[in-house]
Formats: C-alpha cells, sequence, structure tokens
C-alpha cells in the first residue's frame, strides 16, 4: 500500500516536472516550443522556435541580432559603421569581409534604384530628428545642403585592400534600412543549420517563418493595418514560407502645425515620400532585399507597384491610400482579405 | 475476500487523496487564468497580470512613468514618458497574443488569455 501510493506519488511529480519544462499546453502537438525575447536593434524581437535545437537555435539568433547590432548601427560609437563615418575625408577604413559583403550589396541596390534608395542618408535623417527626442521639418535651405552629401557613388570599396573610404567629411552611412532583413536572412540560416522544426521569428515587424506551426498547419501572418494599431492587420498570409517585409509611414512620425511627417525619406526630394500608398510588403527568400525593396517601392509609389507586381524573385501587397490593395499574382492563393478590413482588392 | 481493516481504510483514503491533490495541483499550476487577462513585462520578466474585464486607468509602482487604461475588454499604453511615443499609437490590444511595447522602458503588454487569435504573428 505504501509503496503503491510513493510510486503514485513520484509518477505524478515526474508528470509535474515534464510540464512544466516549457511544453505547450496544445495537446495534440507534443512538441516542445522555446521562445526568445531580445530588445536590440531599436525593437522588439520575438522567437518561437520547436525541435531538439531550438533552445540552442534562440541562443545563437539572440547572439548574433547583438552582434550585427555592434557592427552596423551608426548610434553605437564602437560600430565598424561609426568608424567608417567618423573618417570620411579622412582614411579609408579596414572592414571586415561581413561588413563590405553588405555594403558591397547595398550599392548595388543603390546603383540601380535611380536615387530611391541611398546608404548616405544619415545628414538627411538627423536633419529631421524623427527617430530623436525632438523631430522638426527642416528649412528648404537646410535640406538642399543636406542633400549635397546624400551620394552612394561617392563611397569608395577597395576589396582587395578590405577598405572602406568615404571621401568628404560629412558623408555618413546609415543602413537602418538593410540591416533589419539582412539579420532576418541570417536567422533563418541559423534555423536551418540546426534543423528546427518550427521557427517563427518576429524582427520588429519583419517576419521569418520556417516550416509549419508545432501543430502541424501553415503559419497565418496578419499584415498590418496602417491605420489601425500594432496588432490590427487587412488581410492574412498563410504558408508562404518566404522572409515578410513591411514599410509604411505609420511606424514612426511626428506631426507639426497639424500635418503628419513620417520617417521614409524620399533622398530625391529630402522630404518624407508622399507617393500615394500606405504601406508596402514585400516577400522574398533574401531578407536584406526583401527589406529594400518594401523601403524603396514604398517610396517608388504605386505605378512602380503595379510595374513590379510579377517580378520572378519576389512577391508584393501594397496598400494604397484610397484603400485599394495591390496583390502580385502568384499570391493569389496565399492571401485573403479579411471582412472588416475596409480595403478592397485592387483588379 | 480479505475485510479491510481500519489501519487499511485509513491508507487507501490517504492514498486516495494524495492523487487527488497532485491531479489537481498540476491542473491549477499549468491552466492559464480563466477570461480575459494580460501580462505586462519589464525586462522580461512579469510584474503584473490585469484582469480585462474590469475598466480604468492606472500605474505600476514598479514604474509610474507608465500609464495603462483596461476597457471594453482590453488594455493599453495611454501614456508613456519615453521619447517616441510609439506606445501609445499601438492601441487596445483584446486577443490573445498581441502586444505592445515601450521600448526605451523595455515594457511590454501581451494578451494571455482569452479571445484565441486568428494569426501567429502580425507584419508590418
Amino acid at each position: 500500500m505504501l509503496a503503491a501510493a510513493v510510486l503514485a506519488a513520484g509518477v505524478l511529480i515526474w508528470l509535474n516536472v515534464q510540464k512544466e519544462s516549457g511544453q505547450d499546453e496544445v495537446s495534440s502537438a507534443p512538441q516542445v516550443v522555446y521562445t526568445g525575447e531580445d530588445f536590440v536593434m531599436d525593437t522588439y524581437v520575438t522567437q518561437r522556435v520547436s525541435g531538439d535545437s531550438g533552445e540552442k537555435a534562440i541562443e545563437e539568433v539572440s547572439a548574433m541580432l547583438m552582434e550585427t547590432e555592434q557592427t552596423f548601427s551608426r548610434f553605437r560609437s564602437d560600430s565598424v559603421i561609426s568608424e567608417i563615418n567618423a573618417q570620411a575625408g579622412i582614411a579609408p577604413v579596414e572592414v571586415p569581409e561581413e561588413v563590405m559583403g553588405v555594403l558591397k550589396e547595398g550599392l548595388a541596390y543603390s546603383a540601380q534604384s535611380e536615387g530611391l534608395f541611398q546608404m548616405t542618408i544619415a545628414p538627411l535623417a538627423d536633419l529631421w530628428g524623427i527617430m530623436s527626442d525632438s523631430p522638426k521639418v527642416p528649412g528648404a535651405d537646410e535640406i538642399s545642403n543636406a542633400l549635397s552629401y546624400v551620394d552612394d557613388s561617392q563611397a569608395a570599396l577597395d576589396e582587395e585592400a578590405g577598405t572602406v573610404f568615404l571621401p568628404r567629411p560629412g558623408i555618413s552611412l546609415d543602413l537602418g534600412a538593410l540591416v533589419k532583413g539582412y539579420a532576418a536572412g541570417k536567422a533563418r540560416e541559423i534555423y536551418e543549420e540546426n534543423q528546427v522544426d518550427s521557427a517563427l521569428l518576429s524582427l520588429g515587424g519583419m517576419i521569418v517563418t520556417v516550416g509549419e506551426k508545432p501543430e502541424g498547419e501553415p503559419f497565418q501572418i496578419g499584415l498590418r493595418d496602417p491605420e489601425g494599431g500594432a496588432s490590427d492587420y487587412f488581410g492574412i498570409l498563410s504558408g508562404d514560407g518566404r522572409i515578410i517585409s513591411t514599410s509604411g509611414g505609420y511606424e514612426r512620425y511626428f506631426e507639426q502645425d497639424g500635418k503628419r511627417y513620417h520617417h521614409i525619406l524620399d533622398p530625391r526630394t529630402g522630404y518624407p515620400a508622399e507617393s500615394g500608398l500606405l504601406s508596402v510588403t514585400v516577400l522574398c527568400n533574401d531578407g536584406m532585399k526583401a527589406d529594400f525593396l518594401s523601403t524603396t517601392l514604398y517610396i517608388a509609389g504605386t505605378e512602380a507597384v503595379k510595374s513590379h507586381l510579377n517580378e520572378p524573385d519576389y512577391s508584393i501587397i501594397a496598400v494604397t491610400d484610397d484603400r485599394q490593395v495591390l496583390v502580385s499574382g502568384d499570391l493569389a492563393e496565399f492571401f485573403s482579405l479579411t471582412e472588416d478590413s475596409g480595403y478592397t482588392l485592387a483588379e | 475476500m480479505k475485510r479491510f481493516s481500519k489501519k487499511g481504510l485509513f491508507a487507501l483514503l490517504a492514498l486516495l487523496l494524495l492523487i487527488a491533490g497532485s491531479v489537481l495541483w498540476i491542473f491549477f499550476q499549468n491552466r492559464r487564468p480563466d477570461g480575459h487577462w494580460a501580462e505586462i513585462t519589464y525586462q522580461g520578466e512579469p510584474v503584473q497580470q490585469v484582469d480585462l474585464r474590469k475598466t480604468g486607468v492606472f500605474q505600476l509602482k514598479a514604474d509610474p512613468s507608465i500609464l495603462y487604461e483596461v476597457r471594453d475588454g482590453g488594455i493599453c499604453f495611454v501614456q508613456a514618458d519615453c521619447p517616441d511615443k510609439i506606445c501609445e499609437q499601438a492601441g487596445l490590444l483584446t486577443r490573445v497574443g498581441e502586444t505592445a511595447v515601450c521600448l526605451p522602458r523595455q515594457t511590454v503588454i501581451t494578451v494571455i488569455s482569452g479571445e484565441e487569435p486568428e494569426v501567429d504573428a502580425v507584419a508590418g
């Protein structure tokens, strides 16, 4: 009798310990779901990963995010980018291969973007101060002056020497439009190397998924309603496994004299882009490309989006300011508008 | 059939109570609270669970620089002492999994029980 009681108690305690080890409450899925959260790259990052190496993958992604910020953030005085900016007009800076790779790709993007994308946008961004405590609308002369420093073609990359040189003092790099996408791509590599069963990463609104949900169904990803709150969505993407990047003026803005000024500056004009779009979402297997495209297409505008809807290596969902939703043809089976979205699919 | 002695009966009762107690303990350990609840975390650590069926405006002793409001089955940041006010713009959270973040204050509100979510994450 006593032996039976001890055995019963032992079994019950063992079961309880199993449950407390982080097991998801979904009874149909025996998978353990590991979670992680970080405050990094000026944003909130969450991970949900299942698989034997889930915990390891989460730690590796967290470490990668910290390292990426440490290397690429111009707001960290010890970063490689800050060093390049500090040496503008003075001397070339030796950079790690990783940085050379990102800058080389970034320059290729700006060369083909017809002025819509510039990594040397920092002086203009600082002038507006949208990320600071005291953003303001600059004068036309100030903007014109800042624009004279915005020119990626002046950045000199010497791959053989492994150096980067900005030839004029005042020219300054800001990789904000690329680095989250770059990190998202690296995160996906880490998940795949660790052979996780399932992963969902939210990196300041960029989404990476691997596999299906632990319950065995495709991930359902809402697309943020540009006119709603952070958790409101106007449509749902189901089961498309590519990296998702969304850009929109609603993300960061300030108001002055009754007018709203958002953070996505048009390098051609020096002002926040007014392109007839509320948001652009790009799906692409290359994270950095998705990040670059969502920003650049947002600036480029409705007609540019329409003419790029059927590119072979990426897909688009864009919302215009007259509440039309433009969707690439290949997404038709993966995307649906919510019933009460208030938007309509464009023909 | 062997008759149980008083001692045996008591032992059996004790065993049954032990089993029942353990089952109930495990059950309540891992259950989410009933109804609609949100959790506020600071630097990743939970500091407060909030009943979303109530109505009101409140601050937490741990960080009085943030004002929260609970209404209409949801919760939101009303006012935060931070430079960018992105958290205040996040709106009312009502569904499980919805979150709003005040980055400078490292504070996150998450709805942890209630209406089940339709989506796993929101892009954008």
